[in-house]
């Protein structure tokens, strides 16, 4: 899911949670979404299917508010 | 507040030991918490989870701990009692891996532009207070009721006034929106309580807004010249952390839901 998909699914109330990880096989940051049927996506770059790595949680936490969400998990 | 706890932690002692001398009624005591306390009863699985949060007034994060039992949150502190604030959500993260925690909650609001966030029809609470200590406590015992409101908080007397009247950083600040209820500080930098008041009660656009002083001085003569100046109530700031969180709750349930304001002129 790109970004842009997920701020019409954050306006509709289809997404539930987000998710901060950091990455276990590149250092960086991904966004997990979780939506209502609790089935969980990447935010994924626009280039590719992969998923997008944020250099800093700081990064990544701009881009969850970018979306619309007032509080993120984050796991270290 | 105010009361400082000091644990001494010998290598004899063992965690069960640590567990009963800390006791329920010191860990109420505890308003605030320094890296080294958090750090002995994150072992005594004293925390179910942290929270960063981000800090519009220092531009940066702070932790907030929340405690297994009570669910009550405890803000972290430097040695001498201020929040510590961390430049980036990232430090302020590493910081919660390191003493342990491996899931964080962050809470965004603040990140998000504050007017564009803003729901114009939510009543203000204007804050004015410079003891960060006295900020947190005040936002956790005021964000307890069951009201929608939107706490603005100035940190001196020049920064209240810029606020109520759209001076300075405030300029573009829409005039005619005024907060429900100003909770007031007597003793700030800049400008004083009294002076905030009176200059209130002067111009006609705040003149009805209700004023709350509330403050540390019990004297005569501050209460004298408030009262002088119209404030509609004054309230001696208790120094019981729980009795604090009671009269705030008090004075919100009553100013933001048993009263009616004045009309919008």
């Amino acid at each position: 899911m790109q970004e842009r998909e997920a701020k019409l699914l954050f306006e509709s109330n289809d997404l539930n949670n987000v998710v901060i990880s950091a990455s276990n096989s590149k250092p960086g940051w991904t966004i997990n979404f979780i939506d209502k049927n609790q089935n969980t996506e990447f935010l994924v770059s626009k280039r590719s299917n992969d998923p997008r790595l944020f250099k800093t949680s700081d990064a990544a936490l701009r881009c969850c508010a970018r979306i619309g969400f007032h509080q993120v998990e984050v796991k270290v | 507040m105010g009361i400082r706890c000091f644990i001494y932690y010998s290598v004899f002692d063992n965690l069960g030991i640590f567990e009963r001398l800390l006791t329920d009624q010191i860990k109420r005591a505890v308003a605030k918490m320094n890296e080294r306390d958090v750090r002995l009863l994150f072992n005594a699985n004293h925390w179910s989870g942290a929270i960063v949060k981000y800090a519009p007034k220092e531009d940066g994060w702070l932790v907030e701990l929340q405690e297994a039992e009570t669910r009550e949150l405890q803000v972290l502190t430097l040695k001498r009692g201020k929040p510590r604030i961390f430049k980036t959500s990232d430090t302020a993260l590493m910081w919660c891996r390191d003493i342990g925690f491996q899931k964080i909650t962050v809470q965004l609001h603040k990140l998000h532009e504050q007017e564009s966030l803003r729901d114009h029809d939510t009543p203000i609470v204007l804050l004015v207070e410079d003891n960060s200590s006295d900020i947190e406590l005040t936002f956790r015992a005021i964000q307890r009721l069951d009201v929608n409101f939107d706490i603005i908080v100035c940190r001196d007397g020049q920064e209240a006034l810029d606020f109520l009247f759209a001076k300075g950083k405030y300029s573009s600040r829409n005039i005619k929106e005024l907060p429900q209820l100003i909770l007031l500080d007597i003793n700030l930098p800049k400008i004083n309580g009294i002076s905030v008041l009176h200059e209130i009660r002067e111009s006609d656009i705040t003149h009805y807004i209700p004023v709350v002083m509330l403050t540390t001085s019990d004297e005569e003569s501050d209460i004298q010249k408030c009262y002088s100046n119209m404030v509609n109530s004054y309230v001696c700031k208790p120094v019981d952390y729980t009795e604090f969180c009671n009269t705030l709750k008090a004075l919100g349930e009553y100013w933001l839901t048993t009263n009616t304001p004045p009309p919008v002129s």
